[in-house]
């Protein structure tokens, strides 16, 4: 089944994706940041807009993904996380991260970030790890608008992060609820 | 054979971007530095048009000190005092702080023409010191 | 040759955010237009209901005439740059009502379809495979995108399987002119209406080209 993903995100990745220049969509990003951090002043809320923003990319990005291969509703939450990683991650940035510390209950778990294009080029001023500005936020924002167009309710944040000076970044998924259907309003 | 050298880079309106003493540290020094690397600026600028290089040797000298000079094409200066003259090493030891420089560039919160605060940096400089000057 | 009523697409939110027709008869979109028309033609002979917009159209006003040849599309809203039925009221209840009730039936079918089938599927969506269902004039075709938009299509009842179609629409259409756009609200928490010129054309085109072809059926 895994093998399968894999596949499958090497196939999109490889005849259905546009590719663009790495550099100038990193060097996008960067100002981008930097302009947030400007205007904020405040790490905490540059990781809060990040995270809306990606959150809005989040909520087009998986029709995107789910059209250009043939990828049905997963089956379960652990499924979503392979095909989180092995597709959308490396469908949109070409990276696989890694899956791994599930919790007993299933429900969370954390994708190990070996290598991740937005922080390239990037070292963070003192201030920023000190005040624990998350570089890469936008990501978690993704997830989690993907997986609310998939009716999952997620908590999606950085636990570690390599810009901060840990040895590896990881963004942990937390499955709040699986949210219901919508039904029509009754008419009075 | 020990000796001296002082690596500074120095930003398009003429103040230092990034300042360093490697080998030997002489605290006396320290404000000779910069004044001799100073007068030497206005040496570079005519140099500069006299050469299609980056690399323009060595510019100036006040008494044993040698001041060799690299000036990139968005005219920041890397100068070099140095009492042996060792003129292929430090053109070696220029190129690779050139790159080390751009490298910073890239960083989205380093922002031009300001001080390079980064430990990093500074780490790297001393590392290609270590390989080509000494 | 495929004939194509109607397509309606739902949001997740139940709403219809998109609605056109091209070979039907009477509906309460057109019966809107042509009382339109007949206001603007200076008539006030809305008795006559018209068997073919079109033709009701040409006959009348010289105002609506060049847009006569497009399919009617709803919903509109006041800044909305499809062919406007009527400037002042973008609302049609009779349209909002037949919205409704053709969601509740696609709805309701698909769900009893899933609950008979008793294999174990992901929670929502449409498991059950829901296609479509027929009567003895027409045929309902149904598809469920994975993010839970519903395209639900009518055509003549000679028309199978449309699901290609569907399929087609969601990934090629839909998600290129309408999920790509920035401009496009896809706030998970509430809907609006499709008022895209270029997901509308291309919807248009791709519909008059299987309507042309006979290899679909």
């Amino acid at each position: 089944m895994e093998k399968q993903y894999k596949a499958i995100g090497e196939e999109a990745w490889k005849n259905n994706a546009e590719k663009i220049n790495a550099e100038l969509f990193i060097f996008t990003y960067g100002s981008l940041v930097v302009q947030l951090v400007k205007d904020y002043e405040n790490y905490s809320a540059v990781n809060k807009q990040l995270d809306k923003m990606g959150y809005n990319i989040g909520v087009r990005m998986v029709d995107d993904m789910m059209a250009r291969t043939s990828l049905e509703r997963c089956t379960g939450f652990s499924a979503t996380a392979e095909v989180i990683a092995k597709v959308g991650f490396k469908l949109f940035l070409n990276v696989i991260p890694t899956v791994a510390n599930w919790s007993a209950d299933a429900k969370e778990f954390s994708l190990i970030l070996d290598d991740n294009p937005l922080n390239d080029f990037c070292e963070l001023p003192p201030k920023a790890v000190a005040d624990g500005l998350r570089y890469s936020n936008v990501l978690c924002g993704v997830i989690r608008g993907a997986l609310e167009m998939m009716q999952m309710q997620t908590e999606v944040e950085y636990v570690r992060d390599v810009l901060c000076g840990d040895d590896v970044s990881e963004i942990r998924v937390k499955l709040l609820r699986m949210l219901d259907e919508e039904v029509p309003a009754s008419d009075d | 054979m020990s000796s001296t050298y002082y690596f500074a880079i120095v930003g398009t309106n003429d103040s230092p971007l990034y300042e360093t003493e490697l080998g030997v540290q002489r605290d006396e020094s320290k404000y000779l530095n910069q004044f001799i690397v100073h007068a030497a600026l206005d040496l570079v600028d005519d140099a500069q048009f006299m050469s299609t290089a980056c690399y323009l040797k060595t510019v100036d000298r006040y008494n044993d000190w040698n001041v060799s000079a690299y000036v990139t094409p968005s005219n920041i200066r890397l100068m070099l005092l140095h009492e042996a003259k060792a003129d292929d090493a430090i053109r070696l030891f220029f190129t690779d702080c050139h790159e080390l420089y751009l490298k910073t560039l890239l960083n989205p919160f380093y922002e031009p023409n300001t001080p390079i605060q980064s430990q990093a940096f500074d780490v790297k400089v001393n590392t290609l010191a270590k390989k080509y000057l000494f | 040759m495929v004939v194509v009523y109607t397509i309606y697409i739902f949001d997740r939110h139940c709403e219809c955010i998109f609605y056109t027709e091209w070979n039907r008869g009477r509906s309460p979109l057109s019966a809107e237009r042509s009382a339109a028309a007949a206001t603007v033609g200076g008539r006030s002979d809305g008795s006559k209901e018209p068997a073919n917009t079109a033709h009701a159209v040409d006959g009348t006003g010289t105002h609506l005439s060049g847009d006569s040849q497009r399919p009617l599309v709803w919903p509109t809203t006041a800044n909305s740059t499809a062919n406007r039925v009527s400037l002042e009221s973008p609302r049609n209840i009779a349209m909002e009502e037949e919205a409704k009730l053709v969601y509740g039936v696609a709805f309701s079918t698909r769900n009893i379809i899933n609950k008979l089938n008793s294999k174990d599927g992901p929670q929502g969506g449409n498991p059950g495979g829901f296609m479509s269902f027929a009567t003895n004039t027409y045929r309902l075709h149904y598809y469920e995108s994975p993010t839970g938009v519903k395209f639900i299509l009518t055509t003549d009842i000679a028309a199978v399987s449309m699901q290609p179609v569907l399929e087609m629409i969601y990934r090629n259409i839909y998600v290129e002119y309408v999920v790509k756009n920035p401009l496009f609200n896809v706030d998970p928490h509430t809907s609006s209406p499709i008022e895209n010129d270029y997901f509308r054309a291309v919807l248009n085109n791709y519909i008059r080209e299987i309507s042309s072809t006979t290899t679909v059926a």
